[in-house]
């Protein structure tokens, strides 16, 4: 084996590693562009939008059921579509709008909706999930 | 017998002592947990998830924290007395052998005991309505 070889071989098992971090910290999902979002704009939650949010992503995939993560996941998205296509929203508006859009994705009505994205996703368990990997 | 026959046969002694006592012990959470839920696979399956949920260093906290309850519940139990106060009294034993303010710990508690409870029911906990007031890791739970 040549010394370019080696060093291809070196390399190649790091970039294999990288990438497979990167998709496990859910990099691209909802969770972590809502978490990242959140954490530029308000720096008193003192969590770092790359590691923090990772760490974030990682702690509720790993402790949700995967029906409630999902949920949660799509609700991010539209949420984090809704705020960054508005920034002057209130939180509570891009709320309701990700709501309203949520509900009409799966068919149901908005209450209905509400009711059971509180109940599969409780969101004390995302604040503490953030406060547990804020610095 | 030769010499390392001796320090086999001693060593596999030992591991006979220890190795069950380890590997069944239960930390307080799950102890805890099981003065109310009588299921041990339930409790064992919710700890191993809040563990993993909370990290080394908060399991270490809300397991100290269990440690005092589930002494103080044995106790109150003994003197006919409620749960509710084991709970609270253990709080505030908590607070003061940490030196933490005592509205931190009660913070902090609500929050793990929040996570705690939904651990137990994505391992598949039911709890029916007429439980939920006397059950503490289900306290406060809306129907």
């Amino acid at each position: 084996m040549n010394f370019r070889a080696l060093r291809f071989a070196a390399v190649l098992p790091l970039c294999l590693l990288i990438a497979s971090c990167d998709s496990a910290s859910g990099a691209t999902d909802g969770v972590m562009m809502r978490c990242q979002e959140m954490a530029v704009r308000q720096p008193e939650l003192n969590l770092d939008p790359k590691k923090g949010c990772a760490c974030v992503g990682k702690k509720l995939q790993t402790f949700l059921l995967d029906e409630h993560y999902s949920l949660l996941e799509r609700y991010s998205a539209l949420i984090t579509q809704i705020a960054l296509a508005q920034p002057n929203l209130r939180g509570l508006e891009s709320h309701d709008r990700a709501l309203a859009a949520l509900a009409g994705e799966r068919g149901i009505g908005v209450g209905e909706m509400n009711e059971l994205l509180s109940a599969s996703v409780p969101f004390s368990l995302v604040q503490l999930a953030e406060q547990l990997c804020s610095e | 017998m030769h010499i390392w026959d001796l320090r086999a046969a001693a060593l596999l002694a030992a591991c006979l002592i220890f190795l069950p006592s380890t590997s069944f012990a239960e930390d307080p959470v799950t102890q805890g947990c099981q003065s109310e839920i009588d299921d041990a696979p339930l409790c064992s399956c919710a700890a191993k998830s809040l563990r993993q949920f909370l990290g080394a260093n908060s399991f270490k906290r809300y397991e100290a924290f269990f440690a005092i309850y589930v002494e103080r519940h044995a106790e109150q139990i003994a003197r006919g007395g409620e749960t509710l106060s084991a709970w609270n009294g253990a709080m505030g034993r908590y607070a003061k052998e940490s030196g933490e303010d005592q509205f931190e710990v009660m913070d902090w508690v609500q929050d793990y005991q929040y996570a705690h409870r939904y651990a137990l029911k994505a391992c598949g906990a039911t709890v029916p309505d007429s439980d939920l007031d006397k059950s503490l890791l289900f306290y406060g739970e809306s129907r």
